[in-house]
């Protein structure tokens, strides 16, 4: 879907660079960059998501822990709820990846651009969405559920 | 302490701190004078990419220079860095056919600068996936499986040319 649309911007694109002038070509790039950042936030909610099923893996293993002195930390989160207790994108995000990993920090800064335009301000660049589902896919992999 | 122990400066470690487009708008330390390095250090790599790609042509096709581009960023308008113009690479062969190498964005988060290939059946793209400022690592594919992509080759820019 992502692509189709982005084609058919493309070739609106092409056809002014062809015909019109500078205004018009700037105009149909911005649309470019705008389904950029949709597919991106949209892409994010998924990976969130996966982040989420994660903690909620290592929360249910570690009050299942023979050892009380180990469970007694993990009774303090309930699996089943929504947001996780209100706990932090950065810390659920650190309970599942290494948080000194470059894929942490790469995870951390693409947060606060889907925060940014998530809150109406949209990124002065273009984003490789694909390259960027293929990272999150690659990162989702290397989640640590135990 | 050694008295050769070198001072590094303010511009160099933004460059090595920067190593990424997503460092570049996460950093909050650009400036009009990084922009206009890194716009510079565009044009240079496209030139050096449109000598390879002439140096590569199939038999009965040639290259010329095509009609050069305005590149005005979003960045470079938020620095008021003036729009450049850029330079293009028109690719034909003995039947008339022409193909066109047009630089589309040097700032994309994924990837350092790419450029389109208007083929006959096909559009194509060409992305740097080096570090910024570091040799390009050219890389290309299909823009309708943008998921396909290999190194930049001969034989991909004849198959392209196909």
């Amino acid at each position: 879907m992502y692509e189709s649309l982005d084609l058919h911007l493309q070739s609106l694109h092409d056809d002014l660079e062809d015909a019109a002038g500078e205004p018009q070509k700037s105009f149909a790039a911005n649309d470019q960059r705008i389904n950029d950042q949709a597919y991106f936030v949209l892409a994010w909610g998924q990976f969130e998501a996966d982040v989420d099923e994660a903690c909620r893996d290592v929360i249910r293993r570690g009050q299942t822990h023979d050892n009380w002195r180990f469970r007694r930390v993990w009774s303090l989160y309930d699996p089943d709820s929504r947001r996780l207790g209100g706990m932090s994108f950065e810390n659920r995000l650190s309970l599942v990846l290494n948080k000194e990993s470059t894929e942490w920090k790469t995870i951390m800064k693409q947060y606060r651009l889907r925060n940014q335009i998530s809150h109406g301000k949209l990124l002065p660049t273009r984003i490789d969405v694909v390259h960027v589902i293929q990272q999150f896919l690659r990162i989702r992999e290397d989640l640590v559920r135990e | 302490m050694s008295a050769s122990l070198s001072i590094v400066s303010p511009e160099r470690t933004n460059q090595n701190i920067m190593k990424t487009v997503l460092d570049e708008v996460t950093s909050g330390e650009i400036s009009a004078d990084y922009i206009e390095r890194r716009v510079k250090d565009w044009e240079n790599r496209l030139n050096a990419l449109f000598g390879s790609v002439k140096e590569w042509l199939p038999d009965g096709w040639e290259a010329s220079r095509g009609a050069s581009v305005s590149m005005h960023e979003e960045l470079m308008k938020e620095f008021g860095v003036s729009a450049k113009q850029i330079p293009t690479l028109k690719l034909h062969n003995e039947s008339r056919t022409s193909v066109k190498l047009i630089p589309h964005a040097l700032w994309i988060i994924g990837a350092n600068g790419r450029i389109d290939l208007k083929g006959r059946k096909s559009k194509y793209f060409i992305v740097d996936t080096a570090e910024n400022f570091e040799s390009p690592k050219w890389e290309a594919g299909c823009l309708e499986r943008r998921c396909e992509r290999e190194a930049l080759s001969p034989e991909w820019l004849q198959h392209a040319l196909e």
